[in-house]
């Protein structure tokens, strides 16, 4: 840095009588300018995909609707849109998914509280600090292995004891979805236990509380809007996971909420029929559109639900 | 949810059970020493009270490092004992051993005793259950930290934990806790209102209400009015003062005046050893070491 | 009454020790659901995993079938994906974190990205079915399914990288301006290569995500019988370098497992589970480095 001015103009001088030159500042101005602009069109680009998402499912469910009255389409109970005499009832694709996830959040929600409570006020830091990444393992496997393990592990499992239980049934693949959840509600219920200041911890402590009584009565409804945004992203997973129940639920609609029944959920529906080879604007090929728009819309009535009632539960500490 | 499947106990009652660590039988609200009512200034020549706790050679260490370097020194029933020292001295190290909140955490070590009377046990002792320690030595924090719950549950917490589950008695015990703790007016309308509504202060008093319902025996006060404004210091001082005929309390304060204001006898801590403790006059008049004399007219600390 | 009190407590902690006990159980259940996932796969795989079912295309005969076809195409499909979601997701995240304005409109696309995350993966396949496939005439290529898993993963990304931007110090940007940087300098000289481990960890995670992803791709029509390798992106003719790969239909690990678990034969079951044990291999791995990358991360922070 100790330049001299009697000495010839260094390198480095040159450099910089460069970098201040009108020409220079002017360019380096039009780099910020455009560079911003570049970045801001990457954030602008996730509106584009949603209108394209939108946009697609709307359009091709309006054709559905063209052929389909929406009455028989809430109405009827049954689904069968492939067959000559077609019949366009949701409602048994919409129990199938209800089921299969109310099996799965039945899981998911106990075990996952369960371990979140546990890792963050029980298990010591140094056990949490190995636990929590290999709990995070189990959602990492592919779901279509997890539709191996359903059919092949789970159902012949659970048949010891339901010996009446089809080979396909929702029951199987509930168990399994809720199983690779688990990790959503473990892991971010813990973050929103440990987010707990710890002198609410001390707090109760100090009263003569016991660890289960800290936990349960202070720290997890404390920790409620945390815990709240997991369980509604398990949730959404539950519902949108296709490839568990194609695999193993069967994929024929059935209009039943017992879960021990083989089954089709929306998704197990939109597989099935991407595997045959539909004509392009056929009502077959429409239809997978009208059920995805309504498992979108199932997705976002539930994510507002949910965000209505976290706001409610807003952390207070 | 524990409490649920236990048989119910009630709180208050009488000097059965020679249990070894439930609340010894005498009711809080009668004041054991003769001047009941009068309020005596703070360091007369008043008869020496019995002693109720007492730190004898008491060592903690945590980790490698040991915080407490060997303290002995009594504490007197209902009356206030102040610790005071620079930062880092263990003084509130030294208060969190008396419930045992220590234990929390892993890599933490005890030594020497302190020991309770009447019942005349070690506290940190082996066969010493901390739950039930907690439920007779309770403590209020230098943060005021309501629960994120109504004010009514707030205060309701302790008298829960200690197997009230009727409404008519629950509603007794918070009324009265929170009368003592000169809550009430003001609250009265907002029970059931979050106890985060509540200003800093009127939460700090809500910490010592919800303190006092489960009637314990000592109260702990971890530099309880440094959060709080002049005011809300004054409302707390005046009330630790009003509770001090019936409370032993032992407060950590780094105000030099609140100590001498409030507290009957004064302890002075420095890295990790007590140098010098007594009455509090005496410990600010005239103290017996040059440490104290200089930390106590603040040419350092 | 003290004696009562002292059963109470004893109930408590009993309660208490009986829930420390029922958490670690449950913690074990998970643990060994994968532990058994994982087990059980190697065991149904263990007469296939040899190098010639890596090395092999799939067959009719289920001894001869191997997963060449499906190994390149996933290579190639996340090879898209990164370079399409990569400098789309950090340029968004960047975006969002250095320049955007509080203004309706950055408010819009940060609740839209909340809400992409949310969206179905089956979803996502059949925004590439309607539109990729049939209005843009991208047909079913790995193309198309490279785009569709980047859309897919794109939020992952875009969060990954803004929170690794927020968890630099505001003295090292503070420094850059001092020296007289412009925006645009700080941004690409300080923040992106200071965030660039967070950023890491998260792409290694999205791609992860996109290795395993079945559902969209099915619903683009992914084929599962693919004897044959794409167009070599090399070649011996100028200039030397070919993207009509990008064209070439193509199978993807996980369809090709679908694939064999559907039929009732089961020595092809055999063949399903060896591409799990693949699969399972490839993304546990991926995470297993994304997990130590933010150990180090934490542990270069935190001292």
């Amino acid at each position: 840095m100790a330049s001299t001015t009697t000495q010839p103009e260094s390198a480095a001088a040159a450099a910089r009588r460069r970098g201040r030159s009108p020409a220079m500042v002017r360019r380096r101005r039009l780099v910020d300018k455009a560079s911003e602009a570049l970045l801001f069109s990457a954030a602008a680009f996730s509106i584009v995909i949603t209108v394209g998402v939108v946009g697609i499912l709307v359009v091709e469910s309006m054709g559905f609707f063209e052929h389909v009255s929406i009455w028989d389409f809430l109405t009827d109970t049954q689904w069968a849109p492939l067959f000559d005499d077609a019949r366009y009832g949701i409602a048994p694709l919409i129990a199938g998914t209800v089921t299969v996830t109310a099996v799965a959040l039945c899981v998911a929600i106990p075990v996952g509280t369960v371990c979140a409570v546990w890792l963050s006020e029980y298990s010591s830091p140094r056990l949490r600090e190995v636990l929590k990444p290999a709990l995070e393992l189990l959602s990492a496997v592919p779901t279509v292995v997890f539709g191996y393990f359903a059919l092949l592990i789970v159902t012949p499992f659970l048949q010891k004891f339901m010996p009446d239980l089809p080979g396909f049934n929702m029951l199987g693949p509930g168990i399994v979805i809720g199983l690779l959840t688990v990790p959503y509600v473990a892991s971010l219920g813990e973050d929103a236990m440990r987010a707990v200041p710890t002198a609410l911890r001390e707090g109760a402590y100090a009263m003569g509380a016991t660890r289960l009584q800290v936990a349960l009565k202070v720290i997890l409804p404390a920790a409620l809007s945390g815990i709240s945004a997991a369980y509604v992203l398990t949730f959404s997973r539950a519902l949108g996971e296709t490839m568990v129940v194609a695999i193993a639920a069967g994929m024929q609609p059935n209009f039943t909420f017992d879960p021990r029944e083989p089954a089709a959920t929306i998704t197990a529906y939109i597989v099935q029929v991407s595997l045959g080879d539909l004509p392009h604007a056929s009502i077959g090929y429409q239809s997978i559109f009208a059920a995805g728009l309504v498992l979108l819309l199932m997705t976002l009535a539930f994510n507002i639900a949910g965000y209505r009632l976290r706001k409610r539960f807003r952390e207070v500490y | 949810m524990a409490a649920a499947t236990v048989k119910r106990a009630s709180p208050k009652g009488g000097a059965g059970g020679t249990g070894k660590l439930a609340p010894s039988g005498q009711p809080p609200t009668v004041a054991p020493r003769a001047a009941v009512g009068t309020m005596p200034p703070v360091g007369t020549n008043e008869p020496e009270a019995p002693i109720k706790a007492e730190a004898v050679g008491l060592r903690f260490s945590y980790g490698a490092h040991e915080v407490l370097k060997g303290i002995s020194m009594p504490f007197r029933q209902h009356r206030i004992t102040a610790l005071i020292g620079p930062s880092g001295c263990g003084k509130s190290t030294f208060l969190r051993c008396f419930n045992r909140i220590h234990d929390l955490y892993s890599g933490i070590r005890y030594g020497g005793e302190l020991r309770l009377y009447p019942d005349n046990i070690d506290l940190l002792g082996r066969g010493i259950n901390p739950i039930l320690l907690r439920l007779r030595i309770n403590m209020v924090f230098q943060k005021p930290n309501p629960f994120p719950k109504s004010v009514f549950e707030n205060v309701a917490f302790g008298p829960r934990l200690l197997g009230v589950k009727r409404k008519d008695e629950l509603a007794h015990e918070v009324e009265t806790a929170l009368r003592s703790s000169a809550l009430w007016e003001e609250v009265k309308d907002r029970l059931h209102e979050p106890a985060l509504r509540l200003s800093g202060g009127q939460q700090q008093r809500l910490c010592i209400a919800r303190s006092l319902a489960a009637r314990p025996e000592i109260i702990l006060l971890d530099e309880p009015t440094s959060a709080l404004d002049p005011i809300a210091t004054g409302r707390i001082e005046d009330l630790m003062l009003e509770l001090r005929e019936r409370i032993t309390m032992i407060i950590v304060t780094h105000n030099l005046q609140q100590a001498a204001r409030i507290s009957d006898a004064t302890a002075f801590m420095y890295l990790g050893e007590l140098v010098e403790h007594g009455e509090t006059s005496t410990i600010f008049m005239n103290p017996t070491k040059q440490l104290t004399q200089q930390y106590v007219t603040g040419s350092f600390g | 009454m003290s004696a009562n009190l002292e059963r109470l407590i004893r109930g408590r902690q009993w309660l208490d020790a009986g829930f420390a006990v029922l958490g670690a159980a449950m913690v074990v259940l998970c643990l060994g659901t994968l532990g058994i996932l994982i087990a059980d796969l190697v065991r149904d795989a263990a007469p296939h995993l040899r190098p010639e079912f890596l090395n092999s295309f799939p067959s009719r005969r289920p001894e001869d079938a191997g997963i060449k076809s499906a190994l390149v195409g996933t290579l190639l499909v996340c090879l898209v994906t990164a370079v399409v979601a990569l400098p789309l997701g950090v340029a968004a995240g960047v975006y969002l974190e250095e320049y955007a304005r509080k203004n309706r409109l950055t408010a819009a696309i940060e609740v839209n990205i909340a809400n992409l995350a949310g969206v179905p993966s089956i979803v996502w396949g059949l925004m590439a079915l309607g539109l990729l496939v049939y209005k843009l005439h991208m047909g079913r290529s790995i193309l198309t399914a490279g785009l569709t898993l980047s859309f897919l993963v794109l939020p992952v990304i875009i969060v990954a990288t803004r929170e690794s931007v927020r968890a630099i110090p505001q003295v090292l940007r503070e420094g850059s301006y001092a020296l007289g940087a412009t925006r645009w300098q700080t941004v690409s000289r300080v923040v992106i290569p200071s965030s660039m481990g967070g950023i890491l960890t998260g792409s290694i995670l999205a791609m992860s995500r996109a290795v395993g992803e079945t559902a969209p791709l099915i619903t683009i029509g992914a084929l599962s019988y693919i004897a044959f390798l794409p167009p070599a992106p090399i070649t011996s003719a100028p200039p030397f370098v070919s993207f009509e790969w990008l064209e070439s239909a193509f199978t993807v690990l996980p369809i090709q497992l679908f694939n064999w678990v559907s039929r009732p034969d089961p020595r092809f079951i055999e063949n399903a589970a060896a591409t799990g044990v693949v699969l399972v291999g490839m993304t546990l791995s991926m995470n297993a480095v994304a997990i130590v990358l933010r150990y180090r991360l934490r542990k270069k922070y935190t001292t």
